[in-house]
């Protein structure tokens, strides 16, 4: 199971692996990109973990080496925590590898060039724009035509059309990409 | 001077004017004594420790506290209904405002503090400068007398040498204190120093003195009886500061060599007996360039005074207590401290971001022990931190054979810290106690500003570490994180991570 930290500024890859009731780590620091530093060999720790009080106290030790932690998640939350651990106080945040993919699969639609995809097979039968030109939000790009229904095309947000990528005539299926918008 | 004995019985029963680590600092020295105790609580202090040590509590009303413990007629009528004998007021709300020590003279009680004409005289800036000056001792040079307008700020400021400081004559804390550098900068600064004041203290006038670069804060605990006695215990460091709020308190100040520390105690006794103090109080100095100058003093015991009592091996609350009793003090002139002491203040203010004030509920603390560990404390699993009241929920006191010893073992204690569910100034403290100028003695009242510490990479991984294994076994218990290769079940039978981890919240 691979879990990715942000600790303060710094962002960890952490793979968990359950052996015999033992649980064994792996972390490696990762770049601005997601990628793991080069040069830095991870090494697999022995992890040992327990509840104290059930107030927040923790018991982890890491091969030999012993840490009294503190861990508060904030307001409920099961991504943010707050680590307590030798007078320091390190707010986090974690994803699973799920997580981690929708989460980057929303970034992507939040900031990033958009690309539409056809939602049913169809021919495309016009193109209302060129590429270059700055749209509005709901505006029709091209007209699909499927079981005889000929379907307007929209763009989601208002943006500039990046690359049209079919023509009139062209005979697409289901998911095939359209066109991309990059959104203003 | 009403209501103050010479050599009368014992107080028998004190009210406790005030909340929280005070409160119950005051409460243990009265216990250890005998005297019985009155708590008084503002609705959200209901549960309060305080509260609970004392041997009556009475409320004196909802959370403001304007009208709670500032509220004067009900403090002075809970006192009344258990017939407490005296009052102590601690430091905050009521302790220097010389018309409630008044107030609690006129109805027949014992105020454990000066007498309200001393704190009258030490109030006002400029009459305590002009006693300073009367009494000989050092004050930085200036006026003792408010400017009218601009145009004679700037004659007088040129008289004094740039860059001076406008001042607020009724003011503390910091606010109507403007540093100019020259005259064109003059005009403008007189303005909003003066305006500052107006609203802040209802009392527009304005002084000016030299402005005193990159000073030290060094201040003086005394102590007086009814009898004639004033005795200084010591100095404090308490230059690790910002806006005027101090971080990390110490004592013996490590810049002052035992012929300047003579005779900035002089000079502190000289400054109380000039306006008649009787009790405990602090004159506070600025430290600079080898030279010190009065600053203010502080008619009332000091949040600050555990370290003092550390290293004097005194109790300043129970002299607090016999001296206003009317006994004569059992403290000495010329103590001499036995090693090192030092404080750090553990306030619910987030130094990450701008010191903003944090609020919630503390469900998870850990306080630390230990041979000469010393925490003075008001706080309890489930005690609420509200934005009614002063931010500082504990001090930590560390004392030491020298001052290397008193840092290092200080550091232990806030390693065993946690206050967890508010965020709070423990981590920077540590911060400022590892760093190399501070070690080194070498530090002024600008420390604090600009003062960052490179993050702590080894122990960076060590979190991300067990965040995760927090996740993946006892995070797997909440509902939110429901993917069954993450449960530690899997391995037949309950494992030990999850018995353990039943029943968190």
């Amino acid at each position: 199971m691979k879990y990715f930290v942000k600790v303060r500024e710094r962002e960890f890859e952490v793979s968990l692996e359950d052996r015999a009731g033992e649980v064994f780590a792996m972390i490696r620091r990762l770049d601005g990109s997601g990628s793991p530093v080069e040069g830095e060999t991870a090494r697999e720790r022995r992890v040992s973990y327990a509840e104290v009080d059930g107030l927040g106290q923790y018991s982890i030790l890491d091969g030999t080496r012993s840490w009294a932690a503190s861990i508060e998640a904030a307001r409920g939350s099961n991504s943010e925590f707050n680590v307590g651990l030798a007078g320091e106080n390190f707010p986090i945040s974690i994803e699973n590898e799920r997580e981690r993919a929708a989460h980057a699969a929303e970034r992507r639609v939040a900031t990033g060039p958009r690309t539409v995809t056809a939602a049913m097979p169809g021919i495309v039968i016009s193109v209302l724009v060129r590429e270059g030109d700055a749209v509005e939000k709901d505006a029709a790009i091209l007209i699909l035509e499927a079981m005889k229904m000929q379907n307007e095309v929209r763009t989601e947000s208002a943006g500039i059309v990046k690359k049209l990528l079919v023509e009139p005539g062209k005979t697409v299926a289901a998911g095939h990409p359209l066109f991309i918008v990059t959104p203003q | 001077m009403r209501g103050r004995r010479i050599g009368g019985p014992m107080i028998k029963k004190v009210l406790i004017a005030n909340r929280g680590e005070i409160a119950l600092r005051v409460i243990r020295a009265c216990r250890e004594m005998g005297i019985a105790t009155v708590a008084i609580y503002s609705d959200p202090d209901r549960t309060a420790l305080h509260v609970r040590m004392a041997d009556e509590a009475v409320r004196v009303g909802p959370p403001p506290p304007s009208q709670s413990y500032l509220n004067v007629e009900a403090i002075l009528d809970a006192a009344k209904r258990t017939g407490a004998d005296a009052v102590h007021p601690g430091y905050g709300f009521l302790s220097e405002k010389a018309s409630f020590s008044q107030a609690v003279a006129d109805a027949k009680l014992i105020f454990i503090g000066p007498p309200a004409s001393a704190m009258r005289a030490m109030g006002d800036k400029l009459s305590s400068r002009s006693a300073m000056v009367a009494a000989r001792v050092p004050v930085v040079p200036g006026l003792t007398t408010p400017v009218a307008d601009a145009e004679a700020a700037i004659r007088e400021a040129v008289k004094i040498g740039f860059p001076v400081a406008l001042k607020a004559a009724g003011g503390g804390g910091g606010k109507g204190i403007r540093m100019v550098r020259d005259e064109r900068e003059l005009p403008a600064a007189f303005r909003t120093a003066s305006g500052e004041a107006q609203s802040a203290f209802n009392d527009p006038r304005i002084y000016i003195e030299r402005y005193l670069d990159h000073p030290r804060h060094i201040e003086v605990q005394i102590m007086g009886d009814a009898h004639g006695s004033v005795v200084a215990v010591g100095e404090r460091e308490c230059s690790i500061q910002r806006r005027h709020q101090k971080l990390v308190e110490e004592t013996p100040s490590p810049i002052l060599d035992p012929t300047n520390r003579e005779a900035m105690q002089q000079c502190a006794v000289q400054a109380a007996r000039a306006v008649g103090y009787t009790n405990a109080g602090t004159v506070e100095f600025l430290w600079s360039n080898g030279k010190f100058y009065f600053l203010e003093m502080n008619c009332r015991l000091q949040v600050e005074h555990p370290v003092t009592e550390m290293a004097y091996g005194c109790d300043l609350v129970r002299e607090q207590l016999r001296v206003a009793s009317g006994e004569k003090l059992s403290l000495r002139a010329s103590m001499r401290p036995r090693g090192h002491a030092i404080e750090v203040r553990v306030n619910a203010e987030d130094p990450e971001r701008n010191f903003i004030p944090s609020i919630g509920t503390i469900r998870n603390l850990r306080l630390p022990a230990g041979p000469n560990v010393r925490v003075d404390s008001g706080l309890y699993r489930g005690y609420e931190v509200t934005p009614y009241y002063d931010s500082l929920l504990a001090k930590i006191i560390a004392w030491g054979a020298d001052r290397a010893q008193a840092i290092a073992r200080l550091d232990r204690a806030l390693c065993e810290l946690h206050v967890g569910g508010v965020k709070t100034t423990a981590p920077l403290a540590l911060r400022v106690l590892r760093d190399a100028r501070f070690r080194a003695g070498d530090f002024d009242t600008h420390f604090l500003e600009g003062f960052t510490v490179a993050p702590d990479r080894e122990r960076e991984e060590v979190v991300a570490m067990l965040a995760a294994v927090h996740r993946h076994l006892g995070g797997s218990r909440s509902a939110l994180a429901a993917a069954p290769q993450s449960d530690a079940n899997n391995h037949g039978g309950p494992s030990r991570w999850a018995a353990s981890s039943r029943g968190r919240r």
